[in-house]
C-alpha cells in the first residue's frame, strides 16, 4: 500500500490499556500497516488519514509508563522521539487514573516535544466521582487538551480539528518540572561537567542534564572517564542527602509535581471507595470461583470459535470448490492443456486456495474471543488467576499472555514474550508457546476430528486444547528443574478497570491480524501444496516387496513419506500410511499445509495396497472414491488418529516461528526449540498410544514404557548437563 | 567468622526488608506482604524503581484489595490504579499501617 507523503507525522503515546489504539483505529481506519521497528521485535504500527486535503501519517508507539529507556518498548519510544522528532505527540491520558498517567505526560513535557493531550475513559472517571478542569489542566501543562468519548465518532473530528491547529500553532509546551534543590543545584553542576555537544540528537540541555543524573546507561557511555568520575560524586552527594537511590529521587520529585498538579485539577466528589470493577474483581478472582470463571471463559472462546466458524467454512469450502475446481476445470479442459498442467493447476494451486480460505473463519474468531478479552480488561485477571500455577513452573502469571496468545498464532505469542522483563522467562515461555495450539492447527484437529469423531468432534478438539495445556505445565516443570533453574522474575501487572470493548477496536483487531496471517502463511501453503504436487508426479523405481528382481514406480513424496513413516509405527501407523509423513514434513513449512498434504497425497492413493504402477493421474478418477473414506481406510483405529493429533499438538512449531525463535532467542535455542518439542512430541504420542492400547498388546506396550522412561532419564540428565557445561541457565 | 557474624546479623538484626536497601534500618517497619486485605498502608521506603515508577513512591497510600498467604501476589490500590503486585516486591516494601 503507498500513501502519498506525508504533511505531518504524529505519534500516540500513553500508558498501557488508556484507549490509544481506539483513537488510532478512529483516526486512521483502515489505512494501517503493522510491522517492527528496525532491529526489534517490537510492534510498529503506522496509518494515515487525510486532513482539510493534507495527509497525516500517524505512529502508534507501544503502551508505556515512563520514559526511562528500562525496557525495549520505553527504549524504542524514547528513540522515536529524540530521533525522528514527530511534528506532534498526541499523549493519550486515563481521565480514571489522572496521577499515574500524569507521570509520563511530565515526562514528555520535559523533552520538550510539542503535546497534545487527550483524555479518554471519561464515563469511568465519572463513575468513579473523578472531575478534572480541563482548563484549569490546560493552563498548567501549556499545551492544549481533549476530551474524548470513544463511542462516538463525531469526537473524531473535533480531534482531528484539534490536531490541526496544534500542528499549525508548531508551539512547544510552556512547562517546568521544579525539583528539589539539592537535585536542582546537582542538575546545574552536571550541565557544567558535561559537553552537551555530544549529544547532538538532544536538543535540551536541562532533559540531557536529568538522564545522565538519572544514570541512564545510554548517555553515560559517551562520556569520558573525567566526565564520568564527576557525575559519580554529584550523584552519590544527592543520594547521600535524599537517602535514595537516584533514580528514585528524581521519580518521586516527578510524582511531587504531579501530585501538586492534580490536587491542582482533579475534584473528586467522594474519598477514595471501591469502584465498580473493584467489587467484580472480588468474585473474578476469588479463590472459589477465579479457576471456574477462567476455565468457564476458555470454553466459551473455543466454542465460539469452533461453533461459529463451522457453517461459515462449509459454505466458503464449497463456493470456492464449485469456482476454482469444477468451474475452473472445466475452463481449463476446454483450452487443452496437458493434463498433468490441469491437474497441477486445479488440485494443486486450486485445492491450495480452498484450504488456506477455510482457514478464515476460525482464525477470525479466535483473534475476535482474544480481542475481546484483552480490551474488555479480563486479559489482566486471568493472568492474575494462571499465576498461581504458572508460579508452580516457573514462570511469572504475565507469561500467561504470550501463552494465550498463542492460541491465535505462535509467532505473535513469541513476540509478546517481550512485555516479560527477564530473558530467562521470555526463553522459556517461547519454548512453551508452540503447545498451545495456534488457530492454525484448529483445521487440522477439525479436519480430523470430522473424519473419525464425527459425533464428538467438539470434545476431542476441546481435549487436544486442555491436552496441550497440560504438557505445557509438564514440560515447564522439567524445564524448571533443569535448564531454568532460576527463579522467575518479579510480577507486577495492572489490573485496567473493566469496560465495553468497542466493536470497530476489536474488528479491525482481527482484521488485521487475520490479513497478515493469511497472506504470510497463505503464500507458504501454496507453495508447500505446489512442491508437494510436483513431488508426487516426479517418480523413481524401487525394488518391489511382491516380486523378485521386479522394480516399482513410486513418486519421490511417497519414497520420503515411507522412510520416516516407521518413526510412527510406535503410535500405530502402519507403513503403508506414508502420507502421514509427507503431511508433517509439510506441517513444517505451515500447520494448516497438513490438512492440503493429506488431501493431495490420499487423494492421489486411493486403495492403500494399489501401488500407482504406471504414474497417470486422472482428475476424474480422484474425484470418484471420497477423500475422507480414503484417510478412514488407512487408519487402523482411532486410537492411532487421536496419538498422531497428539503429536500434531506437539512437534516442532511452523517454520515462521522457527525464525521468530532464531530472531528471538538466537540460533541455538531455535535448533534446541526443534529437536526438543519433536521429541515431547513423539514421546507423548507413544505414551498415549501405549496406555490406551495396553489390553490389545501389553508386552508390546511395556516394552514401549520402558524405552520412554530411558529416554526420558537420558534427556533430563543432558539438559542438567548442559545447563551445568554451558551455563546456559539464565 | 566473618561469614558467621554476616549470617547472624542477618538473621537477629533489621527486618528482611531493610537489610541495606533502606536508608533507615533502625526505624520500626512492616512489609507491605503483611497487610491483610482491606488493610490501609503508608509507603515509607521503597527502593524498587518500577514500582516507584507506577506511582508506589514513599508516603503514597495503598489499599490492599486481596492478600491471601497462598497466593503469590497481592491485588493492591494505588490512588485510582490497581496492581497485581508480586509478594517478594511486597516483601520489600516497608510501610507503616494504618488502622
Amino acid at each position: 500500500m503507498t500513501y502519498r507523503t506525508p504533511a505531518f507525522r504524529l505519534a500516540l503515546l500513553g500508558n498501557p490499556n488508556v484507549g490509544k489504539t481506539s483513537i488510532f483505529n478512529i483516526l486512521t481506519g483502515s489505512r494501517q500497516t503493522v510491522g517492527n521497528w528496525p532491529g526489534v521485535t517490537v510492534e510498529h504500527k503506522s496509518g494515515h488519514y487525510t486532513h482539510h486535503g493534507k495527509e497525516i501519517e500517524v505512529i502508534d508507539l507501544p503502551g508505556i509508563y515512563s520514559l526511562t529507556a528500562a525496557t525495549p518498548d520505553e527504549k524504542v519510544t524514547r528513540d522515536y522521539l529524540l530521533e525522528q522528532r514527530p511534528d506532534l505527540v498526541i499523549n493519550v491520558v486515563d481521565a480514571a487514573n489522572p496521577e499515574r498517567n500524569l507521570y509520563l505526560t511530565v515526562q514528555l513535557l520535559e523533552m520538550q516535544v510539542p503535546v497534545l493531550v487527550v483524555l479518554t475513559m471519561l464515563d469511568i472517571a465519572q463513575q468513579n466521582g473523578i472531575g478534572i478542569e480541563l482548563e484549569h489542566l490546560k493552563n498548567h501543562l501549556g499545551c492544549r487538551v481533549v476530551p474524548m468519548q470513544l463511542y462516538h465518532r463525531a469526537n473524531a473530528e473535533i480531534l482531528k480539528d484539534e490536531i490541526s491547529f496544534a500542528l499549525e500553532e508548531k508551539s512547544l509546551p510552556a512547562f517546568t518540572v521544579f525539583y528539589d534543590e539539592v537535585v536542582e543545584l546537582a542538575l546545574l553542576k552536571v550541565r557544567y561537567a558535561v559537553d552537551a555537544a555530544k549529544f547532538p540528537q538532544i536538543p535540551d540541555e536541562e532533559w540531557l542534564a536529568v538522564k545522565l543524573l538519572e544514570q541512564d546507561e545510554d548517555y553515560l557511555k559517551q562520556l569520558s572517564e573525567t566526565e564520568k568520575a564527576q557525575l559519580q560524586i554529584i550523584t552519590k552527594a544527592v543520594e547521600k542527602h535524599r537517602g535514595q537511590d537516584i533514580r528514585n529521587v528524581i521519580a518521586d520529585d516527578r510524582y511531587s509535581v504531579v501530585r501538586g498538579l492534580v490536587k491542582d485539577v482533579v475534584k473528586r466528589k467522594t474519598k477514595w471507595r471501591k469502584t465498580w470493577s473493584d467489587r467484580v474483581d472480588e468474585v473474578v478472582l476469588s479463590g472459589v470461583f477465579g479457576l471456574p470463571i477462567f476455565f468457564f471463559v476458555m470454553f466459551l472462546v473455543f466454542s465460539l470459535t469452533i461453533k461459529a466458524s463451522q457453517p461459515l467454512v462449509s459454505i466458503i469450502s464449497a463456493a470456492l470448490d464449485w469456482l476454482l475446481v469444477k468451474q475452473g476445470g472445466v475452463l481449463l479442459t476446454k483450452l487443452a492443456l496437458p493434463l498433468w498442467l490441469t491437474d497441477f493447476a486445479i488440485n494443486g494451486i486450486g485445492s491450495g486456495i480452498v484450504t488456506i480460505a477455510t482457514f478464515i473463519p476460525p482464525i477470525f474468531f479466535i483473534f475476535i474471543s482474544l480481542g475481546w478479552l484483552e480490551d474488555s480488561g479480563y486479559m489482566a485477571r486471568a493472568a492474575f488467576v494462571a499465576d498461581k500455577f504458572m508460579r508452580k513452573i516457573g514462570l511469572p502469571g504475565k507469561a500467561f499472555i504470550p501463552l494465550l496468545v498463542g492460541f491465535g498464532c505462535t509467532v505473535p505469542a513469541i513476540m509478546a514474550t517481550r512485555t516479560l522483563e527477564n530473558k530467562r522467562d521470555r526463553i522459556m515461555t517461547s519454548l512453551l508457546t508452540p503447545f498451545m495450539s495456534c488457530g492454525a492447527k484448529l483445521p487440522v484437529y477439525t479436519y480430523l476430528a470430522m473424519i473419525f469423531f464425527p459425533q464428538s468432534a467438539n470434545l476431542v478438539v476441546f481435549g487436544l486444547y486442555m491436552a496441550g495445556i497440560i504438557l505445557v505445565m509438564l514440560t515447564g516443570l522439567m524445564l524448571k528443574q533443569t535448564l531454568f533453574k532460576s527463579q522467575p522474575a518479579d510480577f507486577i501487572m495492572e489490573l485496567p478497570a473493566y469496560h465495553l470493548p468497542t466493536l470497530n477496536g476489536i474488528m479491525m483487531h482481527a482484521w488485521h491480524r487475520l490479513k497478515d496471517f493469511v497472506l504470510r502463511a497463505g503464500k507458504t501453503i501454496l507453495a508447500v501444496i505446489a512442491v508437494m504436487y510436483i513431488l508426487q508426479m516426479i517418480y523413481v523405481r524401487v525394488p518391489c516387496p511382491v516380486v523378485p528382481n521386479a522394480k516399482d514406480k513410486i513418486s519421490v513424496l511417497e519414497y520420503a513419506g515411507k522412510k520416516i513413516t516407521p518413526i510412527f509405527a510406535s503410535m500405530g501407523i502402519e507403513d503403508d500410511n506414508w502420507h502421514v509423513g509427507v503431511a508433517l514434513i509439510s506441517g513444517l513449512f505451515a500447520k494448516e499445509a497438513i490438512v492440503g498434504s493429506l488431501q493431495t497425497t490420499y487423494s492421489g492413493s486411493r486403495n492403500p495396497h494399489q501401488e500407482h504402477m504406471n504414474g497417470n493421474f486422472s482428475l476424474i478418477e480422484q474425484k470418484e472414491v471420497p477423500v475422507d473414506e480414503i484417510i478412514r481406510n488407512h487408519f487402523q483405529d482411532e486410537d492411532s488418529v487421536l496419538a498422531l493429533l497428539l503429536f500434531i499438538l506437539l512437534y516442532s512449531p511452523c517454520a515462521a516461528a522457527l525464525t521468530m525463535l532464531w530472531k528471538e532467542h538466537g540460533k541455538g535455542w531455535m535448533l534446541f526449540a526443534f529437536g526438543f518439542l519433536t521429541l515431547q512430541a513423539w514421546q507423548a504420542a507413544t505414551l498415549f498410544y501405549a496406555v490406551v492400547t495396553w489390553l490389545r498388546h501389553p508386552l508390546w506396550s511395556l516394552g514401549m514404557l520402558c524405552i520412554l522412561a530411558f529416554l526420558w532419564i537420558w534427556e533430563h540428565l543432558i539438559m542438567d548437563w548442559i545447563a551445568k557445561r554451558n551455563a546456559r541457565t539464565v | 567468622m566473618p561469614g558467621l557474624f554476616k549470617r547472624l546479623r542477618h538473621r537477629w538484626g533489621a527486618h528482611p526488608a531493610c537489610k541495606g536497601e533502606c536508608a533507615h534500618p533502625d526505624k520500626p517497619c512492616d512489609i507491605l506482604a503483611n497487610v491483610p486485605t482491606e488493610g490501609t498502608a503508608v509507603i515509607t521506603c521503597n527502593s524498587d524503581h518500577k514500582t516507584v515508577e507506577r506511582g508506589l513512591y514513599n508516603g503514597v497510600q495503598v489499599k490492599v484489595l486481596r492478600n491471601e498467604e497462598t497466593e503469590p501476589n497481592l491485588v493492591v490500590a494505588v490512588g485510582d490504579a490497581r496492581y497485581v503486585l508480586d509478594r517478594r516486591i511486597a516483601r520489600r516494601i516497608r510501610v507503616r499501617t494504618e488502622q
